[in-house]
């Protein structure tokens, strides 16, 4: 294990030193304004890839091919020298809890009518991942107290939590919500009701890669009745639209983060990785909508946890 | 979705930055050197819009570089293919696009699902945003759509698939006079519109509003809806204007009703028909003239699709990183409010929402803003390819009379070496291969005094038989035509419509396919005006339209007669198709079989 870090650390030596061979950046895919700015202003090498993909490719990974560093959402790093560890490959990065660059809420964006439709059909709960699935259970929203046939199917919007940074920790929150507790083992996901309600939210969840805020707002109510994503992303989108009626913006009873941050090989390489990304994206933050650094939100289970409901993810029916 | 590098893409907000500073004035698209070329090719309904932002974004430079943007006219399903088949030829096809924009982003499933079968990387992106939107709607002739209900009544498909399967047709909702359901519907090998039409065919057939599935697709109570509804069919093509174009014709005669019930078409179409626009295009000085009998649009209560506008900037070995940042610098241009407004004069919904909804999207053009209320799910690339392939045998089936011009000047030099004639053969054969096996097809050709028998101007060289028996003599005869005579053009299209009549089948599209490369030169039949009241009157009303006869013709070279060509096709609510520039002769000939 130690043999392995000490090669990553002397090549990624080496190629500093070397300036026509700049540090390679991974980004997870929600982040690609922000890293086009990187790209833009910086000397680094940005690629942009959806953060399962990344742990499948950098799971057995001897060297760093094309990984110097990997901004995505706190977890998702973890996760991958988890599953390196359990191969008994070295943990990829400095540390399991790199610092929190910004973070922003997951939240929920609904058209006013089908808010209106959760709160009646979920009368006893503040209407969330609960009442979520349950109401997607129902299939049609005629089927849904206060729901109208016109609307046809139920249609949430949210990045697969399989492949997606945000996915994942949108999904996690809604597992802590649904068991109503933040300390879920693995043992939890085998409960019928919990693998019925996640059936019932895959079901109703369009396959597609990365659901864009303005692509449902142009599209009005027709395309997507929920949309799960950033507050950073969500309330400008609302903010800036000329559309009526606006969606409204719905927190969970389980609201978690998106703790965004730069997780990079240990050496030279990562340490300027570290200077210039914090360089180009500390004021672009902030105007984005994000929380500089923000006060932590809720509360995730293990790492481990995350990437076992991944699994109960791909494993659903739908 | 793959993984992208953004190095190369650089400087989207730079780009913008630098635009903003370096206007050079004045039209600079032609005579200059040296610039960044971003070619792009757009599916019809936004050439000229694209076009007009091209010519405002290629007044500034990027990176201290010129930019020409220059965009072409690509049908989106054409535009497919060719991306599929790594775009070839593209002095016969036009330009490799760096950015191709085909009017609904399902078409780059289509794209990307051809290249995996093949074995090769996708090339088109999965993340491109709406340049503008439209939904698809049923359109239908207000007092059809009231005669179902509309508007206290939710329609949908499968109210038309009842419609179209019913044998008393109109007259079972109380009106005879409007005979049978005729369903105005594209080709979707080409054809937006189509596609989707298709997939909510599809979608009604099962009842489903998502997840159509391969087993959905070939299970045999569905082909069964599906052949029941696609023999409502008037006929196919390659864009809905050739539907609209006749119904406003006909309308204008009083007789809208009885040429088409409901057409599949993009809600912007709609608008254009009610303000007197059926093709989207005002000549300079046209007057639009709104029709008398207005356009609804229906959206179907199972749900719709929305032609979305992608601008896919390709990740195609011909795209170089000086291109690709041009061409994102263009897409992220066309998103800005003021351009997005412009959008909305067209008559579609604009892709950025920060632009409000407004006229002429609205009631008084017989649209809703609030609607669609539910879409469709878009199916797996894999159900879409499957989907149009099982539409070629599913559709209609078509009795065509091929009617060839082989008159003396069809021997003339065709501009590259080849005689018209010759290029004329090889398209019609090539075209041969669009129809399917039980598809009737027949070769007639014309020329003065070309037979000593009566009927002395034309001859049947293959009788109309299944092409799957008589292909080969097909092939045969349209490889051995000579040139020959004068062009009795007048007498070939009244005989050719008449004997396709006596033999109408109903079970099938009945047309003509003709092409000329001449006026009509024949002393003995001048009377064009006659030759236009038999056609109308055997193609409209209750007696003409029960046994219609399309002519569609082709307008061959530069002294063929375009304007009476139209005529002739128009009279016969078919189409005509201009191929003055005979190098253009595959694709003309490809659009025109794509009707039937």
């Amino acid at each position: 294990m130690v043999g392995g870090a000490l090669f990553i650390r002397s090549r990624l030596d080496q190629r500093t030193e070397d300036k026509a061979n700049p540090p390679d950046l991974v980004c997870a895919t929600e982040l690609a304004v922000i890293c086009e700015r990187i790209a833009n202003e910086t000397d680094v090498n940005v690629t942009l890839e959806p953060a399962g993909q990344t742990v499948s490719r950098a799971v057995a990974l001897n060297g760093a091919e094309n990984i110097d560093g990997w901004l995505t959402a706190a977890p998702w790093p973890a996760i991958l020298d988890q599953r390196r560890q359990a191969r008994s490959l070295p943990a990829m990065f400095t540390t399991q809890t790199p610092p929190v660059l910004a973070r922003s809420p997951i939240v929920m964006a609904v058209w006013p009518d089908r808010a209106a439709a959760l709160r009646q059909a979920c009368p006893l709960q503040q209407p969330g991942w609960k009442c979520l699935g349950e109401v997607a259970g129902k299939d049609l929203w005629k089927n849904v107290p206060g729901g109208r046939e016109i609307w046809g199917p139920v249609k949430i919007a949210l990045s697969d939590p399989e492949q997606q940074a945000l996915g994942g920790i949108a999904f996690t929150a809604g597992a802590i919500e649904f068991f109503n507790r933040s300390d879920l083992s693995t043992i939890d996901f085998e409960d019928d009701a919990f693998r019925d309600w996640v059936s019932n939210l895959k079901a109703a969840t369009p396959v597609t890669s990365s659901p864009d805020m303005t692509a449902v707002l142009a599209r009005g109510e027709s395309a997507t009745d929920v949309f799960v994503g950033l507050e950073a992303d969500i309330a400008p989108a609302i903010e800036e639209s000329r559309r009526q009626p606006k969606p409204v913006v719905l927190y969970p009873s389980a609201v978690v983060n998106f703790d965004l941050t730069l997780a990079v090989i240990p050496g030279r390489a990562g340490e300027r990785l570290q200077e210039v990304v914090q360089e180009a994206v500390k004021d672009q933050l902030a105007d984005m909508g994000w929380k500089v650094p923000g006060t932590p939100a809720g509360v995730l289970p293990d790492p481990g946890v995350l990437d076992a409901l991944r699994q109960v993810w791909k494993e659903a029916a739908g | 979705m793959t993984r992208r590098t953004l190095g190369i893409l650089g400087a989207l907000t730079a780009a913008a930055v630098l635009l903003a500073g370096c206007r050079t004035g004045g039209d600079l698209s032609f005579g200059r050197k040296n610039c960044t070329v971003v070619d792009v090719a757009t599916s019809p309904e936004k050439l000229a819009l694209l076009t007009e932002l091209a010519a405002e974004f290629n007044e500034d430079e990027i990176d201290g570089k010129c930019v020409d943007v220059k965009v072409t006219r690509k049908a989106s399903g054409g535009g497919a293919q060719l991306l599929a088949d790594g775009w070839p030829d593209p002095e016969a096809n036009g330009p490799q696009p760096v950015i191709w924009t085909p009017a609904a982003s399902s078409w780059g499933a289509v794209v990307n699902q051809r290249l995996a079968d093949k074995g090769q990387p996708p090339v088109v992106p999965s993340d491109a945003k709406s340049f503008m939107l439209t939904p698809l709607v049923i359109a239908m002739p207000r007092p059809m759509a009231t005669a179902l209900g509309w508007p206290n009544t939710a329609i949908g498909y499968s109210d038309l698939l009842a419609l179209a399967n019913d044998p008393q047709g109109w007259a079972a909702k109380g009106h005879p006079e409007w005979g049978a359901f005729k369903l105005g519907k594209t080709n979707p090998n080409f054809s937006t519109s189509a596609l989707s039409a298709t997939i909510a065919q599809y979608y009604a057939a099962t009842g489903k509003v998502r997840d159509l599935s391969l087993e959905d697709v070939n299970n045999p109570q569905v082909e069964a809806a599906q052949r029941g509804v696609e023999s409502a069919v008037v006929h196919y093509g390659d864009t809905t204007l050739t539907f609209l174009n006749n119904l406003y014709r006909a309308d204008s005669r009083g007789v809208g009703l009885t040429y088409v019930s409901a057409v599949a078409v993009e809600e912007k179409s709609v608008i254009d028909y009610n303000t007197g626009n059926p093709d989207g295009i005002l000549d300079p000085g046209e007057k639009p003239r709104p029709p008398r009998t207005p356009l609804v649009a229906i959206y179907p209560k199972e749900g719709t699709l929305f032609s979305d506008n992608p601008l896919f900037v390709l990740d195609a070995p011909w795209v170089s990183a000086e291109e690709r940042k041009a061409a994102q610098a263009f897409s992220t241009f066309v998103q800005k409010p003021e351009n997005q407004r412009k959008v909305l004069t067209f008559g579609f919904r604009p892709g950025n929402p920060a632009v409000p909804l407004g006229a002429p999207v609205n009631a008084a053009n017989g649209v809703d803003p609030a609607q669609p209320q539910t879409t469709l799910g878009l199916p797996s690339p894999a159900v879409l390819v499957r989907l149009v392939e099982k539409w070629g045998e599913l559709r209609k089936g078509a009795r065509v009379l091929l009617v060839i011009d082989v008159s003396g000047s069809m021997g003339d030099d065709a501009g590259n070496g080849e005689s018209k004639l010759d290029l004329a053969k090889r398209a019609a054969i090539i075209a041969l291969d669009q129809f399917k096996a039980d598809d009737l097809v027949g070769l007639r050709v014309f020329s003065t005094q070309i037979s000593r028998q009566a009927p002395q101007d034309y001859v049947d060289l293959v009788p109309i038989a299944p092409i799957s028996q008589n292909r080969e003599r097909l092939i045969r005869q349209i490889d051995s035509l000579v040139p020959t005579n004068g062009t009795p053009l007048y007498t070939a299209a009244g005989a050719s419509f008449d004997d396709m009549k006596k033999g109408f089948d109903a079970s099938r599209i009945n047309a003509v396919l003709l092409l000329t490369d001449g006026q009509n030169e024949d002393p003995n039949n001048e009377d064009l005006d006659g030759l236009i009241r038999k056609l109308r009157s055997g193609s409209e009303g209750a007696a003409g339209g029960a046994s219609t006869v399309r002519l569609f013709t082709i307008a061959y070279g530069q002294d063929s007669d375009l304007p009476v060509l139209k005529r002739i096709a128009e009279a016969s609510s078919g189409a005509s198709y201009d191929a003055k520039d005979p190098t253009t002769i595959n694709q003309v000939f490809t659009a025109v079989v794509s009707n039937f």
